[in-house]
């Protein structure tokens, strides 16, 4: 059984980078996100009715096309401070988990499919393919947002982001994979293919909800974001090469090439011996 | 039954190699779910919680 060592090395790199990157992140983006929301409060939705202090009211007056109020009553959201800070890094180290078992599984495949190269050049492949499929192909088509931004409906931006990233990810798989010289021109066609369906977009003015000066603020916040999130995505991923890299050489590429390898599958024998 | 395991991965090596490819795509099934839990679940306590985690990650959020 690999697959523990596999949860047990992903979990390790994963406490690392996601730590790391609440750093990063905190340090860089945060901010940012803190004062899009002092103006995210004095926004103005459509014609609505004023801001309820009864705690009934929204549900029974205009429903709200996005249930988004960082301050409703009903919905537990962290405190700011410590506690958003801790909840913020805990889904950073599950991101980070999710993001280390795909890399050990391409890593992995890698492997069986013959590539000959040591962990670290491999793992950092692997993770600026992670980058370009991640973070890089679903920005170009929907922008970083800070929060207050108006935006097409939630689920066709999810469907649209699934889309991009697994079309880029089966770009690179093709690139990696494939050995006709038509391998490009495969790569080429999916990478293409999420801005040949369109990443869904609004008409109108994201902040039109916003004053003036407010709007222009968050404007400048806005392009903040984008590099705030650039870095960021940067350094996730370059942390992320080198720490899995380490964890694939030191835990699972071991026992993979000694099964792969196919003479002596020693691994497995020892296993069944000692359970 | 410890018998049976050490000469079937002895005997049929390939399927040591099958196994290990399914657990590896075991691994990386696991890893879609919690991506799917940190940055698309809808549930506002997922939602509120990892809010700044999806803004940074550039995750469509809200």
């Amino acid at each position: 059984m690999i697959f523990q060592r596999l949860i047990w090395a992903a979990l390790a790199a994963a406490l690392l980078v996601g730590s790391v990157q609440s750093g990063v992140q905190q340090w860089q983006a945060v901010p940012i996100i803190l004062a899009a929301e002092v103006y995210e409060g004095q926004k103005v939705e459509a014609p609505a009715a004023p801001v309820a202090v009864m705690p009934h009211a929204h549900a029974e007056g205009v429903a709200p096309e996005h249930e988004h109020e960082h301050g409703a009553a009903e919905e537990w959201a962290p405190a700011d401070g410590t506690e958003r800070i801790f909840w913020t890094w805990t889904a950073n180290v599950l991101h980070a988990f999710s993001m280390a078992l795909l890399v050990f599984a391409v890593m992995g495949v890698c492997l069986w499919r013959g590539a000959a190269a040591p962990s670290l050049p491999l793992g950092l492949l692997v993770a600026a393919a992670g980058w370009l499929s991640f973070h890089f192909w679903p920005s170009l088509g929907l922008h970083p947002e800070i929060p207050g931004m108006d935006a097409a409906r939630l689920g066709s931006r999810q469907g649209w982001w699934v889309l991009a990233a697994g079309s880029a990810a089966l770009a690179c798989a093709s690139l990696a994979g494939l050995r006709s010289p038509l391998r490009w021109a495969a790569a080429t066609a999916w990478l293409a293919l999420p801005f040949v369906v369109g990443a869904p977009h609004i008409t109108a003015d994201p902040l039109a909800g916003f004053s003036g000066p407010a709007q222009a603020q968050l404007r400048e916040l806005g392009a903040q974001f984008i590099w705030a999130t650039t870095w960021v995505s940067l350094s996730f991923w370059a942390s992320m090469g080198f720490v899995c890299s380490a964890a694939f050489q030191r835990w699972l590429r071991p026992v993979l090439v000694a099964t792969f390898d196919g003479s002596r599958p020693h691994a497995s024998a020892a296993r069944a011996v000692n359970p | 039954m410890n018998a049976s395991s050490v000469s079937s991965s002895t005997v049929y090596p390939v399927s040591a190699t099958r196994s290990l490819l399914l657990q590896l795509a075991a691994g990386a099934a696991l890893g879609l779910v919690v991506l799917y839990g940190v940055a698309f679940a809808e549930s506002p306590l997922a939602h509120n919680a990892a809010h700044d985690v999806r803004h940074v990650t550039v995750k469509p959020c809200h």
